[in-house]
């Protein structure tokens, strides 16, 4: 019974692998939302400073749904702007002494086009979107972690894609 | 990789945008260990900003506390010790000096307060008896008597200011004398703007309504205005005379008898109302 009413503080421990692990997730879910790279870190870690305070209230079993929520609230009340500008970086050196001048203008045509669609989406979409293909999770766990049932990730997802294919041309089915 | 090695140069497609998606980060992406000494850094900072704040608000609730503490006792602590018309009393004081009141007289000091400084307010007519200690001061609205240990009269009434002292020494202060040493057997009579250095001939005039008697040497106006406090009635002087001069002694009787005696010595007449406590003067009427 007890263990129902009560629950155990979250140990320093415990919340230091809660911030190796859910850090750099929580900063991107920011980042998908506005593309504001500095909001996005002030918010994570003002997300964490609160997870801190709070840790002797934070049920063990929702921490994950407590941090998206506890990101979201803030970033609610702090991003003032309406203009979206999503940017990646490439994850490794690509070697453009390899690429031809046409493959590397061709890497940058698909590139901008990425961003400039991603940017017009509506934001809730691409947080989805990115969550399960940039991220690569899963829509349980994309579901689970922004609190949501699995259908309302599904439909987010779709529409993402939706708006994704406007962008691009649909792949020949002739080779 | 993703750009098709085809000769003929193709447009990028949905599939490329996604397999792109999955090669690239968000920018500002931190080691761990940098991102978590980071946040280390501004979790003390937090705490320390908290603590200060806390701090502040601890020292704001106690100075408050403490400011209403003061309040408190110094209003509580406030005496006042009246004496109406037609009563006299004493009173002593907390380090044991004595205030004998004559009717009509108002003495106020703060009981807290006194445990520093031994000081009053008082006007009207009283004799005291102060206990040896640290200065003694009793202001007045007209001077202010500062003394260590000694016995004196104070009359402080509408013009006139006067302290008799008895023993010891007295320091009076009036705008009018500025600073005056009294010393036993001298007094000081300041009437309007005149000060007066005199000496005292009778202790028992002075405090003549201590030993429940009348010792008169005053003009017929102080004398009347004298009644009134004793008894407290009206006097209604219609007569001619105000500022004749009346020097008597006598036990204090009944009010009708008194009367009768002044009224006798200038050849005036009087009725008394005892249930209005009014008295009318007036002069003989011509035969």
């Amino acid at each position: 019974m007890s263990k129902f009413l009560f629950h155990k503080k979250i140990s320093t421990e415990r919340f230091q692998e809660l911030f190796a692990e859910y850090f750099e997730p929580i900063r991107a879910f920011i980042y998908y939302r506005c593309g504001d790279e500095e909001l996005a870190k002030d918010i994570a870690q003002e997300t964490f400073l609160r997870a801190w305070e709070k840790r002797s209230k934070i049920k063990p079993d929702t921490v994950k749904p407590y941090l998206y929520q506890t990101a979201s609230n803030l970033f609610v009340s702090k991003w003032r702007q309406d203009k979206v500008r999503m940017t990646f970086e490439s994850l490794q050196d690509n070697n453009p002494i390899s690429e031809s001048p046409e493959e590397q203008l061709w890497d940058k045509e698909l590139k901008e086009r990425l961003e400039q669609s991603l940017a017009n989406m509506q934001d809730i979409h691409r947080t989805a979107f990115l969550m399960s293909r940039h991220e690569g999770l899963s829509y349980i766990e994309i579901a689970e972690r922004l609190g949501l049932s699995q259908k309302a990730v599904e439909k987010r997802i779709s529409m993402a894609l939706k708006h994704l294919r406007e962008a691009f041309p649909e792949v020949e089915m002739k080779r | 990789m993703r750009n098709p090695n085809n000769v003929e140069k193709k447009e990028p497609t949905f599939d490329n945008a996604v397999q792109l998606l999955a090669e690239v980060q968000i920018p500002g992406k931190q080691k761990h260990t940098e991102s978590w000494n980071e946040f280390q850094q501004l979790l003390t900072e937090r705490k320390r900003k908290h603590l200060r704040t806390t701090t502040l608000r601890a020292a704001a609730a106690v100075l408050i506390f403490a400011f209403s503490i003061v309040g408190i006792i110094g209003y509580r602590a406030e005496q006042q010790i009246a004496c109406a018309k037609g009563e006299s009393k004493m009173h002593e004081l907390p380090d044991g000096s004595k205030v004998f009141m004559n009717c009509e007289s108002e003495l106020r000091y703060n009981t807290f307060l006194w445990n520093f400084q031994r000081k009053l307010s008082f006007a009207g007519q009283a004799y005291f008896e102060v206990a040896k200690g640290e200065t003694f001061t009793v202001k007045s609205p007209t001077g202010t008597t500062q003394v260590l240990g000694t016995t004196f009269t104070i009359f402080a009434r509408t013009e006139t200011y006067r302290v008799s002292c008895f023993s010891g020494k007295v320091a009076v202060t009036t705008k009018v004398s500025g600073l005056q040493l009294l010393e036993k057997g001298e007094e000081l009579l300041v009437q309007g703007n005149v000060p007066a250095r005199l000496s005292v001939e009778d202790k028992n005039k002075v405090n003549d309504w201590m030993l429940n008697e009348f010792r008169f040497d005053n003009k017929l106006s102080e004398v009347l205005a004298e009644l009134e406090r004793r008894y407290d009635y009206t006097i209604v002087n219609e007569s001619s005379l105000k500022n004749e001069h009346y020097t008597a002694f006598f036990k204090q009787y009944e009010i009708e008898k008194v009367t009768q005696i002044i009224c006798a010595s200038f050849g005036l007449e009087f009725n008394i109302d005892s249930t209005k406590r009014e008295i009318r003067i007036y002069d003989a009427p011509q035969r």
